[in-house]
């Protein structure tokens, strides 16, 4: 692990940041359940972080 | 990125179909925000969409055109997300422009990031800056990408959570009927006026408005029609108070203003304007269902005034004596204003 970390740090910091959007994404779906008003602006928040964390890794 | 950095040959998906994803993904952030502040941005960004993709399309996954391919990635990124910036103005509107600042700084250093990749990648065109190869300049852009993406999330809970609590708030102190102030609101306003009062002397006003002979509209037109007049006298009221009055609510067909800063004079000014704008024109109704003209109610109010004085020992005192004056109107025949002692 440490070996792949110090021979590839910019695809761990990828790894590292499609998987932050892509949590960020989940807990914007799980905030568009709960929510009464705002639902289609949530849903293209949550939405973007998903396909740009996908995009980028 | 990870399908470039298996090092096969270079596919569509890896080159083409993954930036596609990311402008997409640009995209669709920017929509939700800018839908969120009510700012209708689907065509510019549709347009700028279709143009990035086209290009991308026709750039094609090929090593030659790398360099524009990162190019027009971080451009076109940059241009919608400096774009978003327009759309804080109504985040400073709705919120503050602190609020709009905490947006702003993760939009804008994506922005220029993404633009100063753009750049770099122009100045030297030899050297692709595609993500999937090592450099400086891509550790910094994911770096930024990392940091961005928390602060931009925690800006937008910022905001969804304000707008929650401001819809609270407003359903907490107005009535849904009339859009006025409700009894919860004028507790606590009153409360502070009347420790304004006690401390600097200055005094302060409450008119008392009551609908004559209101059952009989509700009686004879309806419920509707009844809902119809609260919405009609809530909205004269409000239209013929001064800017920094506080009209409510009561209950029923009671109304009330508190008038800040106001003595007898000034009360009984605006108590009248408030009776002669019911008096000069008839309220609309809506036809029922078994006549099909519109009907005009005219209707009438009767206003008690209370001016605060040294004398009073709380603020409920003021409102029993315009409770008083609004009594000893209706006695007198309604349809007019008295100034309590």
């Amino acid at each position: 692990m440490e070996l792949f970390i110090s021979s590839n740090p910019q695809l761990v910091m990828v790894i590292m940041a499609s998987t932050q959007m892509a949590i960020y994404s989940v807990g914007w779906l799980v905030v568009l359940v709960a929510l009464r008003a705002d639902r289609l602006s949530v849903l293209c928040w949550a939405l973007g972080w998903l396909v740009l964390g996908a995009g980028l890794g | 990125m990870l399908l470039a950095q298996r090092g096969e040959t270079r596919s569509w998906w890896a080159f083409t179909g993954c930036n596609i994803a990311f402008l997409s993904g640009y995209s669709l952030v920017r929509l939700g925000l800018e839908r969120f502040v009510g700012v209708d941005c689907r065509r510019e960004a549709a347009l700028t969409l279709t143009v990035a993709i086209a290009l991308l399309l026709w750039l094609g996954p090929d090593a030659e055109n790398a360099p524009w391919r990162v190019v027009l990635i971080y451009g076109a990124g940059a241009w919608l997300m400096l774009r978003v910036l327009f759309a804080l103005r109504f985040v400073v509107v709705e919120f503050s422009r602190g609020w709009a600042v905490l947006v702003a700084l993760p939009v804008l250093v994506l922005g220029v990031s993404s633009g100063a990749m753009a750049i770099a990648q122009m100045v030297d065109m030899q050297k692709s800056l595609e993500l999937h190869q090592f450099s400086m300049a891509n550790v910094r852009i994911l770096f930024v990408y990392m940091l961005v993406a928390g602060a931009f999330n925690l800006s937008f809970v910022v905001l969804v959570n304000l707008r929650l609590v401001q819809r609270l708030r407003f359903q907490n102190e107005r009535d849904e009927l009339t859009g006025l102030f409700n009894r919860r609101a004028l507790d606590g306003a009153l409360s502070r006026e009347w420790d304004r009062f006690k401390r600097s002397k200055q005094s302060f006003a409450v008119l008392m408005i009551d609908i004559d002979h209101f059952k009989q509209v509700n009686d004879v037109h309806g419920h509707a029609a009844g809902d119809v007049v609260l919405q009609e006298v809530a909205r004269r009221i409000r239209n013929a108070s001064r800017t920094l009055d506080m009209p409510v609510r009561q209950g029923g067909e009671e109304f009330l203003v508190l008038m800040p800063l106001c003595d007898a004079a000034g009360a009984q000014v605006v108590a009248e304007r408030v009776r002669a704008a019911m008096q000069a024109q008839p309220v609309r109704v809506d036809a029922d269902s078994e006549s099909t003209q519109e009907k005009q109610l005219t209707v009438t109010v009767s206003v008690g005034v209370a001016v605060a004085q040294p004398a009073d020992s709380k603020a409920a005192s003021l409102l029993e004596r315009a409770d008083s004056a609004l009594y000893a109107v209706k006695r007198a025949g309604r349809n007019r204003v008295q100034v309590a002692d």
